[in-house]
């Protein structure tokens, strides 16, 4: 074996469908292809399928984890998948497709790179296509790959897929997401998934996985705009490092280097950066998504909340916000209502100012009428909040631009926004 | 143009160590795991790098059922003693004798469900308000659905069906009183991700994964070593 | 016999593999080609499909 493994790169991504596009097919049938199902697991399902007396392995027992969702039938909550090839490995968050569970789609595309999105070729684009469709672009996902499933029921027609593409084409235009593709496949049988198959020789493009091989993600990361939240505080008080203050934390934009000048938030003092440091020893420069320490040359208070960025640019400090919010709790947010709020490394409390709009994730309109805001609503909200957030849109950075709301009674998440 | 990627090892010990980080940072006593195990140790190589030049801001403890090898529990004691690790052993023959528990009986009796008796006991003596551990989400079907931060009721129980949802990577520790949080800083590692990590930064693991010879019985198709804890029938 | 362990647990529950993989380099081949899973020889797992559910459920690890 070569040392490939050093260069292998990462990517994550989502799968989204109705309940009957075949996604656990799919993903059965990229890990089951790839190699990535053991026979213990397979035995095992095997054994459980037939159990239930049915006819074909499921599947989607690989996926379900939990014994409700085994008894159900039905997917719960996101599951984590891996596989890897000699190119890339992969993390499969896979979220369940019921309208009940937008906040599981929700919550896998937060850090995903691509999302996949089913569409069955008797059917066409349905309501669910566009709601996963309006996800993964307000989650700011940058690469979109439709899959035509079920080819195999059409005949493997080259025209019901032509006119399936040109649909998907108009509706995905009005998308934030520019890279999107298409594959005609059948989970099923396994054309186009890993294997070209030859029953749809009319299709020119790429298979599924070598489009997830090659897909190009190293320009995703924003590496213009230098931003580090201070995360923790390493001070060793030992005689070796007496003095020694470092700042960790992992940058989550641009490119740091040794003897640059920065600036620390909120206080507004400058300085050099003396050396950046990891265990392996100090480096010349550091960049998105690196954990490291920084040290400055000059004695300055910071702590964990703070932020370390490059003179002459720097996130705005605001105390008033306005956000695309996910609402993810079963009991409804209160207007006026006050809540803890995470932002990077920094904890807060905000009050819901404002409710301007919900927006119904069918067709993208605004709802301005109806502005009571429940479970899997998506909405515009302002918030106050009880101190400055150094913050950038969302689209400009997904890490400093992103928000989650706590309801102070529970302790749960309840909200997820994304800085407009 | 220099190339500005990071490997997938580099991205995965990247966001271990900052959940490691944020484990620091949103706990007043949190704790780690440790059972010797590989993925045990890669976590504790990940706090040593998480906060250096600082030593970990953290002890380690090994929930001991006294049924482990020896060699076990001389690599753990030597790589104590090398890094200069703070460990607690929480004993599992300790809750036998106290009668928490009782030891099973029969053919295929094993301590290992009693260590969770053990587990909690020791997070309740010690205050601790979060337990990082080794666990994986490509190990089992039900660790696949894992949080990185996952919560704990004051009886110390999970609740798979009622999570909290994460998002992006801000976690979410807050809890009440009595309550604590387990924190999995590898979930997102398989098996051959800990391998390669292992030989990337020549990681010391216990002999027991190395090819050696040994007197081993079979049953219900798993190889089982004789030992003096283990009835050959 | 010629054994490893792929995972370590107690001993009453730990089962070794096959295996003449002396270092790592022969670990990671040894793993890329197998095809049972790693927790696939742990007997504290096939007590029943849920096992590591319910353990978890109460506290487990």
């Amino acid at each position: 074996m070569e040392d490939n493994y050093l260069t292998m790169d990462l990517l994550r991504f989502t799968t989204a469908g109705s309940v009957d596009d075949g996604k656990s097919t799919l993903i059965g049938r990229l890990l089951y292809d790839s190699k990535s199902i053991f026979e213990d697991q397979m035995e095992a399902i095997e054994k459980a399928s037939k159990q239930k007396g049915e006819e074909n392995v499921n599947l989607a027992l690989l996926t379900d984890g939990l014994r409700a969702e085994r008894e159900q039938g039905i997917t719960i909550d996101v599951a984590y998948r891996y596989f890897a090839t000699p190119k890339r490995k992969f993390i499969i968050a896979d979220t369940p497709g019921h309208i009940e569970y937008t906040r599981n789609m929700v919550t896998g595309a937060s850090t995903a790179n691509l999302a996949i999105i089913l569409v069955d070729a008797r059917n066409g684009i349905v309501e669910q296509t566009r709601r996963h469709s309006f996800i993964a672009s307000l989650l700011g996902i940058d690469h979109i790959v439709y899959c035509v499933n079920k080819m195999d029921l059409v005949n493997y027609s080259q025209q019901t897929f032509s006119s399936i593409k040109e649909e998907l084409k108009t509706f995905s235009s009005k998308l934030r997401t520019k890279d999107i593709s298409f594959i005609p496949i059948s989970a099923l049988k396994g054309d186009n998934v890993v294997n070209r198959g030859k029953n749809m020789e009319w299709y020119e493009g790429s298979t599924l996985l070598h489009t997830l091989e090659n897909i190009h993600i190293a320009s995703d990361r924003n590496l213009i705009d230098c931003r580090f939240p201070v995360q923790y505080v390493i001070r060793p008080q030992n005689d070796k490092f007496h003095d020694y203050r470092g700042y960790a934390g992992r940058i989550e934009g641009g490119v740091f280097k040794k003897g640059d000048q920065v600036m620390v938030l909120p206080s507004g003092f400058s300085s050099k950066i003396k050396s950046i440091d990891t265990f392996n020893g100090e480096i010349e420069e550091a960049y998105s998504p690196m954990s490291v320490a920084l040290t400055l040359e000059d004695d300055i208070d910071i702590s964990r909340g703070d932020m370390i960025v490059r003179k002459n640019n720097s996130p705005s400090p605001e105390q008033n916000i306005d956000v695309m919010l996910c609402w993810l709790s079963t009991t409804p947010l209160q207007p006026g209502g006050k809540y803890a709020i995470k932002h990077t490394s920094k904890d807060a409390r905000c009050m819901i100012k404002n409710i301007l709009y919900k927006v119904d994730i069918n067709t993208l309109h605004r709802i301005e009428e109806d502005k009571k805001i429940e479970a899997n609503d998506i909405a515009r909200v302002s918030l106050r909040i009880t101190q400055p957030l150094f913050i950038d849109s969302y689209s400009s950075n997904k890490a400093t631009g992103s928000i989650i709301i706590i309801d102070e009674a529970t302790n749960n998440t309840v909200g997820a926004g994304m800085i407009i | 143009m220099k190339n500005y990627n990071l490997s997938h090892l580099e991205e995965l010990e990247s966001e271990s160590i900052y959940v490691i980080r944020e484990v620091a940072a949103q706990f007043e006593r949190p704790v780690l795991l440790f059972s010797g195990g590989k993925d045990s140790i890669v976590c504790y190589h990940l706090a040593r790098k998480a906060f250096y030049p600082s030593s970990v801001p953290f002890p380690l403890m090994h929930v001991d059922t006294g049924h482990n090898f020896d060699e076990l529990y001389q690599f753990r004691d030597q790589l104590m003693k090398d890094t200069n690790g703070r460990l607690i052993i929480a004993s599992v023959q300790n809750s036998i004798d106290k009668g928490k528990v009782v030891e099973e009986k029969g053919i295929n009796a094993s301590r290992n469900k009693l260590q969770t008796t053990t587990l909690l006991d020791a997070i309740e003596e010690n205050k601790f308000d979060c337990a990082m551990g080794g666990a994986r989400r490509d190990e089992e079907k039900a660790r696949a659905k894992e949080r990185f931060f996952s919560h704990r009721d004051d009886f110390g129980q999970w609740d798979p069906k009622n999570q909290r949802p994460e998002l992006w990577n801000i976690f979410n520790g807050k809890k009440h009183f009595g309550e604590h949080f387990r924190v999995f800083p590898i979930s997102n590692w398989t098996e051959m991700d800990v391998w390669q990590y292992i030989k990337k930064e020549n990681i010391a693991i216990p002999t027991l994964y190395l090819s050696h010879n040994r007197d081993c019985f079979e049953r219900d198709g798993v190889i089982m070593a004789k030992t003096d804890f283990v009835q050959t029938k | 016999m010629q054994v490893r362990f792929r995972t370590i647990g107690d001993a009453t529950c730990t089962g070794a593999v096959l295996s003449s993989a002396k270092n790592i380099d022969e670990i990671i081949q040894e793993v890329s080609a197998t095809r049972i899973t790693e927790r696939g020889g742990r007997s504290d797992d096939k007590r029943s499909e849920a096992a590591m559910e319910d353990r978890k459920k109460e506290g487990y690890f």
